[in-house]
């Protein structure tokens, strides 16, 4: 009851603490919030907006707001995965050539779907996923890491022992789950190496 | 009447205060300082640089040169505010010297002269402050003062707990106004504060504030707040314009990096784009661009609405895509409700990109590239 009300009222107010002694900086102050670009947020009539979400709107309203960066924009088109892909991609700061890439990319995908789409009978054409946003999103989940190695140090000598990348224990991925899951997860890790 | 005009001839900075106080003080005012004459002072380090008389004979001074110069000026001496005098001696004096600082000026004694701390201990050496010895007694009383008030909110809260009073939640809007800076308080206590303290003191108001009769100690909290414009559309939006047709248009001018761009936006078009005199496709062949250009009217939904006319100079590619992005967000400010302004605002559309390419740095190959290490 004063509890969630204490915290809206103690975020507010926040004065902008120098807790790191600065190493990177930006040409913006400190004080410049991120840009939300998403056209959805806007639309919501006054009336749906949660006491939340209006304490935040008031309080943007204060606050000046850095300018979006030209990889972003509010159409359909643009992904922040799909950008933050193509930036890796991107060697010698040649974006083009990075972005035509992923661009066919997407395309070779859609093709191929659509071809196992029109080539499937009428009742499967349901389960086949022709949104090549949808196909990467799912592919790069899938190529996550569930655990990884952190550094154990026992009677002097540091090992390496497992350490769970999941980013919460309760909300483990659908397909972990299921008894015939990776491997990794089944096995039994060496009472040696446990934490 | 020589008194009034050293006094104005007086240069602003602290420095040329060092004629030590008022027992020595002469006729001739010293305009400039020798080298031995800074040294001694600046080793006379301690609360007291200038003396509480020294001050106000200053004042006193400053008094009667305001009322000579409004004399001088054929002005009312009693209706001569600060801004008339800064003009007449930018008019009486002028300099065309770059820095502000070092121009001739005269302001009032407590506005050149920093506040100082007064000597905090009497004739036999003993501190009057009870916190003396703690190094930062001002900062610490400080802290005491607002734990008490805490103390206080928490009895009066048990005591209405007790008569079983159901507390008042009065919702104040918090959202105009801010707590003092470090640098501020710092000014306030006239004591250096490190990061650590500014924080914790920062800390214990939030949590005064948060407790639910914290509007017993509101007069106390406002001391350390301050006002923050409420709304940050302090920029006045131009009304539409009518060409020959009868056609509504806007113009904005934006810049990126060094690209500088015009844009006028017209009203009952079809989305087609001119730029430089030159097709957008033709000019823009980069998909990246040309979505950058959409932005502003994608998010309105005002997609096939409007024509756009731009000219843009300078920078590269995509510089020129970000300038011609602002200038038309700023265009279509006209267009659009105040809410759909305070939209495109929160989504980036209407701030100028401050970033440029760092400039590279000696004994590193480029901004932030050092050269390739070698052990030998």
């Amino acid at each position: 009851m004063a509890a969630p009300m204490a915290a809206g009222l103690g975020v507010r107010l926040r004065a902008w603490l120098p807790r790191l002694t600065q190493v990177r900086w930006s040409r913006y102050n400190p004080s410049y919030i991120e840009p939300e670009v998403n056209k959805e947020l806007y639309r919501k009539p006054p009336e749906e907006l949660t006491e939340e979400e209006k304490e935040k709107l008031e309080l943007k309203a204060v606050q000046p707001i850095k300018a979006a960066p030209p990889t972003l924009s509010s159409s359909v088109f643009s992904d922040p995965m799909i950008s933050k892909f193509t930036n890796m991609m991107m060697k010698g700061g040649n974006k083009v050539l990075a972005r035509s890439l992923m661009a066919q990319t997407l395309e070779a995908i859609k093709r191929k779907q659509l071809e196992k789409y029109h080539k499937a009978p009428e009742d499967e054409k349901e389960t086949i996923e022709c949104n090549p946003y949808v196909i990467f999103h799912q592919a790069l989940k899938n190529c996550q890491p569930i655990i990884g190695v952190s550094n154990i140090t026992k009677g002097g000598k540091t090992y390496q022992g497992s350490k769970d990348h999941l980013p919460s224990l309760q909300h483990k991925p659908a397909w972990a789950q299921l008894p015939d899951g990776p491997e990794v997860l089944t096995k039994p890790i060496p009472r040696q190496y446990q934490g | 009447m020589a008194a009034t005009v050293g006094r104005v001839l007086r240069l602003g900075g602290p420095w040329s205060a060092a004629a030590p106080g008022g027992p020595r003080a002469q006729v001739l005012r010293l305009i400039y300082t020798t080298k031995a004459v800074q040294r001694k002072n600046v080793g006379a380090s301690g609360p007291e640089k200038y003396t509480e008389e020294f001050i106000k004979k200053q004042i006193e001074e400053f008094n009667l040169g305001k009322r000579h110069l409004a004399n001088m000026m054929g002005e009312d001496p009693e209706t001569f505010t600060q801004e008339d005098i800064d003009r007449a001696i930018a008019y009486l004096f002028p300099s065309g010297l770059f820095d502000k600082r070092a121009r001739p000026m005269m302001k009032h004694p407590t506005e050149i002269f920093p506040e100082q701390r007064k000597i905090q201990w009497g004739e036999d050496g003993r501190p009057f402050h009870f916190l003396f010895y703690t190094g930062k007694q001002a900062y610490y009383s400080l802290m005491h003062d607002t734990y008490e008030k805490l103390l206080n909110v928490q009895k009066y809260e048990d005591e209405l707990t007790a008569q079983e009073i159901p507390s008042q939640k009065e919702k104040k809007n918090l959202a105009g106004s801010r707590w003092l800076t470090k640098i501020e308080l710092e000014e306030m206590l006239l004591e250096k504060l490190s990061d650590n303290d500014y924080s914790r003191f920062i800390q214990l108001l939030q949590k005064l504030m948060t407790l639910p009769c914290g509007n017993i100690e509101e007069k106390y909290i406002q001391k350390f707040t301050r006002e923050v414009p409420v709304q940050l559309q302090k920029v006045v939006i131009e009304p539409l314009k009518y060409d020959e047709r009868g056609v509504a248009f806007s113009t904005g001018e934006g810049a990126r990096k060094t690209a500088r761009a015009t844009a006028v936006v017209y009203d009952n078009g079809s989305g087609k784009v001119t730029v430089n005199g030159r097709d957008v496709l033709h000019y823009f062949p980069v998909l990246q661009d040309r979505e950058q250009l959409l932005f502003p009217f994608q998010f309105l939904d005002r997609v096939g609405k409007h024509d756009m006319v731009c000219t843009v100079s300078g920078g590269g590619r995509s510089a020129q895509a970000g300038a011609i992005r602002l200038a038309s967000a700023k265009a279509l400010r006209s267009f659009v409700t105040e809410k759909e302004v305070e939209f495109m605002r929160q989504a980036g559309l209407l701030t100028y990109d401050p970033r440029v390419k760092e400039r590279k740095k000696p004994g590193q190959e480029g901004a932030r590239r050092k050269f390739t290490w070698k052990k030998r």
